[in-house]
């Protein structure tokens, strides 16, 4: 059954989406002061994160290659890139500071109760409709996919 | 220990670790990457009933990490899923005493963009939104993917992209607090 398959994803989503909570990191206020320097906060979450995921990866990798049952069949695959990767960044990078919001983030706030978020969750889904219009239209690369 | 749990915002040395934490636990249980801004895709692409002939195919990258009996199709339905868990957690978070739950509006919104109209304010964030989903597929990724599951795996265009994200919006916040006053 497919529900018995993906509801793993829905407590998942819940764990992830509840630690970025209840560190500030869905907060318009804590992202602005991030951008201008006041707050080294994000900046510790993120780097700690990337600390932590980036020893982790490297044990697995290790594990992995050693041909440990448990890790032998993950997949951690290193992204190729496309011409689209530093553009693309750079127009979401204004948009991150236009909300204050990531992906992640802008359905964390809709649960959270403000219901202004549904603006930003609609742009997104405008701004993929839209995406998808343009690459169709004048790109001549592959998507890669947020993985 | 219990109440700890309790606080509204756990320090960083806290939530930081248990995000990297996360991600390792993600991948080995589910053998998935993290990433949330190809949700919005996936959801998309439910809306719309799945595998229409002129999609485009996102699947490059994601191809490699589906499970054979996936390919067919209706592959990404899990992130809607994961989609699905960040509102709920959302709710959890307000249900157990989250900063700011509740509140129509974002918390610090209003010093930023003082005197502007709750609708006003929804324009502009739909409006960022409208970047934000137009800039992450294009680039592929963003804080999760790309600065946060990608720099754990060095790899090097999410480097490259994480610190163009940065960049630009640090001038454009400087740009709307500084000339904003």
């Amino acid at each position: 059954m497919r529900i018995r398959k993906h509801l793993p994803y829905l407590f998942w989503g819940t764990l992830f989406g509840f630690i970025i909570a209840r560190a500030g990191a869905v907060r318009f206020d804590y992202i602005r002061d991030m951008f201008l320097l006041k707050e080294f906060r994000m900046y510790g979450i993120i780097g700690s994160a990337i600390a932590v995921g980036m020893l982790g990866l490297e044990i697995f990798k290790r594990l992995k290659k050693a041909g440990h049952p448990s890790f032998a069949k993950l997949h951690i695959p290193k992204r190729q890139g496309t011409p689209g990767t530093v553009p693309g960044a750079a127009i979401f990078g204004i948009g991150w500071a236009l909300t204050g919001t990531c992906p992640g983030p802008a359905a964390v706030q809709l649960g959270q109760g403000h219901w202004i978020a549904i603006a930003t969750l609609v742009g997104i889904l405008i701004g993929n409709v839209s995406y998808e219009m343009v690459h169709r239209r004048f790109f001549h690369w592959t998507p890669e996919s947020c993985s | 220990m219990f109440d700890l749990i309790f606080i509204e915002t756990w320090p960083w040395w806290v939530s930081g670790p248990l995000i990297g934490l996360f991600i390792l636990a993600f991948l080995f249980f589910m053998d998935r990457p993290l990433g949330a801004s190809s949700t919005y895709q996936s959801a998309l692409e439910a809306l719309r009933g799945k595998n229409k002939p002129d999609h485009l195919d996102f699947t490059s990258l994601d191809d490699k990490l589906l499970l054979p009996a996936e390919r067919k199709g209706g592959a990404h339905r899990w992130r809607v899923w994961f989609l699905a868990g960040l509102f709920l957690a959302g709710s959890l978070d307000w249900a157990l005493g989250g900063v700011g739950g509740g509140l129509v509006d974002l918390p610090g919104l209003a010093d930023t963009f003082g005197g502007m109209s709750l609708g006003l304010k929804a324009i502009l964030l739909a409006l960022g939104g409208v970047l934000i989903g137009f800039g992450t597929r294009m680039s592929g990724g963003c804080t999760s993917g790309h600065a946060i599951f990608g720099i754990s795996n060095r790899s090097l265009p999410s480097v490259k992209a994480t610190l163009t994200f940065f960049a630009t919006g640090m001038a454009t916040t400087f740009i709307i607090y500084f000339l904003g006053r």
